[in-house]
């Protein structure tokens, strides 16, 4: 199994009283699963997937990739995690002003030691998500969809086995929708696992399963 | 065009490159800083160097000069201001019988002028090459020799001709060397045996000038120069030859040096204070500065992290990117020093009418490297706090809150 989520649960203090933001979450992930999350706003979405990112802790529970306990790495074990096994896309704009866009893609590339240079994939990638013109460009010049998929480009980089995208479309119009959840297939087709949160429900269709949060639990929809 | 490995140091480049303008302040800022440290460091060198030179070349615990001259004697000796004054050769005689005398030698002084008969108008120092313990042991010292019969030393300050020679009241001799600086009135004195400058005296008179007109210039001496016996106390010695020899002034280095050095220790002071005040003042406006960088960046970092930057490598980018601004403000700094400080140093050294002596090849640098080490690390010392901070953060929540 490429990742597995036992009894997850993420509390956090609202005000005096304890919150459950994540309560008891069982989650099992293939390769080329293209899962979609969906559910209202507040409804935990987000706080799963930066848990199964590494991006936070969570209260109780565990997180296995590829047979490991996350939970248990450290610091450079637990970025190791994040730079080779996930590929994540954030919520809104996530680009780095002050790089261009092809060194915004290569860059988790040099985060640990690896032969060869990452130019060549970048641009390649940037090809994919059809933006290579756009190489040399600073983020400020990009649009929203074209910004997203800098992210997305930069989080194939290092070849993850799981693709994680928090809202992905968000402020995305129809048609850059359609081709950004076209590439998520691909990706998906290709082997890597896609774990996408979404509210629009039209996304959905381009995976192979739909989860429902709702209050913190998670349910499964059968397609 | 091929593109460079993304290291860490490359990243704080690009995110420098791209703010300039937040570089900007954190490099002016250090470099305020630089130009305090190195050119208040070159400054109070400058002036204990002068002082411990001026010391050295007193080489005598007591001056005794004729009565009212003291203040020609130091101008002699500080300012490089000629002038002439004279005794009879008795009261060296009379001196050196005092108790508590270990050595006394006479010194004899004329002025050159600014006339056709010298080439500059100079202070001329004679001395007793058979009793003298203060200039030949100096040039032995600067010069690594003595002057042969005949010849001359100039101070650092005097103008040579090309062939080698001074000329002062139609008189052309030889100069054997030219002294090193010593920041003391001697730099403008020429140095010859006692034999040369009663010829030039003679040659004065001959020509009208009548430098001696009580004195007979055989027996004519300008100063005794006093080294005390050990166990003898300065001021007791000077009391005993002034009771015992009329019609002379006695200066007592020491306390001539004391009064010097107690001006100079004000001024070291207050540049000392006011380096340390612009120190504090750096270190604190970046402490402060920092922190709020961070908090403006926190979203940048967040995604370091999120892409897989270890804790290590998000402080490497932030301390290089310090370390970066600080290394350019510390150069700026110290090069705006080191063109007001060295070009202008003899202006300097004149206003603040002490002496002022530059430190050595040797003590410069030590200087540069020890303003350019603290330059630069007062960037990465300041950030470390933010940095720390920073990178303990919860990334999910850093995210968010920097959205």
């Amino acid at each position: 199994m490429l990742l597995e989520v036992k009894d997850l649960t993420k509390e956090y203090q609202r005000g005096k009283a304890p919150f459950k933001a994540i309560d008891r979450v069982n989650l099992s992930v293939s390769s080329g699963d293209f899962v979609s999350i969906i559910g209202r706003s507040g409804s935990g979405k987000s706080t799963l997937l930066n848990l199964i990112a590494g991006l936070l802790s969570p209260t109780s529970g565990s997180i296995e990739a590829d047979g490991q306990d996350i939970l248990s790495y450290h610091d450079k074990a637990a970025s190791l995690y994040r730079n080779s096994k996930i590929g994540y896309v954030p919520q809104g704009h996530s680009v780095l002003a002050n790089l261009t866009v092809l060194d915004n893609v290569r860059l988790p590339f040099y985060f640990f030691k690896r032969a060869g240079g990452a130019e060549e994939k970048a641009l390649s990638l940037l090809g994919q998500v059809g933006i290579p013109h756009l190489a040399p460009s600073y983020p400020k010049e990009l649009s929203g969809g074209e910004l997203r998929r800098v992210s997305i480009a930069r989080a194939l980089i290092n070849d993850p086995g799981i693709l994680i995208a928090d809202e992905p479309t968000s402020d995305l119009d129809t048609q850059t929708t359609a081709e950004i959840m076209g590439l998520f297939r691909r990706i998906s087709g290709s082997g890597t696992a896609v774990l996408m949160v979404t509210h629009e429900l039209d996304t959905v269709d381009y995976g192979n399963r739909v989860l429902t949060m709702a209050s913190g639990r998670l349910t499964e929809r059968v397609k | 065009m091929k593109q460079r490995p993304l290291t860490t140091n490359r990243i704080s480049i690009y995110n420098i490159r791209r703010k300039p303008f937040r570089a900007a302040c954190l490099i002016i800022v250090v470099a305020i800083l630089a130009f305090a440290l190195f050119g208040g460091a070159i400054l109070t060198g400058s002036l204990k160097n002068g002082m411990n030179s001026m010391q050295q070349r007193l080489g005598a615990d007591l001056m005794v000069v004729p009565a009212g001259h003291e203040s020609d004697m130091k101008g002699i000796l500080l300012g490089g201001e000629p002038a002439y004054f004279y005794f009879s050769g008795a009261v060296a005689r009379q001196v050196a019988q005092v108790g508590g005398v270990a050595q006394a030698t006479p010194q004899f002084y004329l002025s050159s002028l600014s006339a056709d008969c010298c080439d500059e108008a100079v202070q001329l120092i004679g001395f007793d090459p058979g009793t003298d313990f203060v200039i030949q042991p100096w040039i032995a010292r600067a010069y690594g020799g003595a002057a042969g019969d005949g010849q001359l030393l100039a101070g650092s300050g005097i103008i040579i001709r090309d062939d080698g020679t001074l000329k002062f009241f139609n008189q052309t001799y030889r100069v054997a060397a030219q002294l090193e600086r010593t920041s003391t009135g001697l730099d403008n004195s020429v140095f010859m045996s006692m034999d040369i400058i009663k010829a030039l005296a003679a040659a004065a008179h001959n020509a009208g000038m009548n430098f001696l007109s009580d004195e007979a210039p055989e027996d004519a001496v300008s100063a005794v120069l006093v080294k005390i016996d050990k166990g003898y106390d300065a001021d007791a010695v000077a009391a005993g030859i002034r009771s015992g020899v009329p019609g002379v002034e006695v200066i007592v280095s020491q306390s001539m040096i004391s009064g010097i050095s107690g001006n100079l220790g004000s001024l070291v002071g207050y540049i000392n204070t006011i380096s340390a005040v612009l120190w504090i003042l750096a270190v604190v406006v970046l402490a402060a500065v920092f922190p709020f960088t961070m908090n403006e960046r926190k979203k940048e970092f967040a995604i370091y992290r999120a892409m897989g930057a270890t804790r290590k490598r998000l402080i490497g980018i932030v301390l290089n990117e310090a370390l970066l601004a600080s290394a350019a403000g510390g150069v700026l700094g110290t090069a705006i020093a080191a063109f007001v400080v060295f070009p202008f140093s003899a202006y300097i050294g004149s206003r603040l009418n002490l002496p002022y002596l530059q430190p050595g090849t040797g003590g410069i640098l030590g200087t540069l490297a020890l303003s350019l080490l603290l330059s630069f690390a007062v960037g990465p010392i300041t950030s470390l706090y933010a940095a720390v901070k920073i990178s303990r953060a919860e990334t999910y929540m850093t995210m968010r809150e920097g959205e």
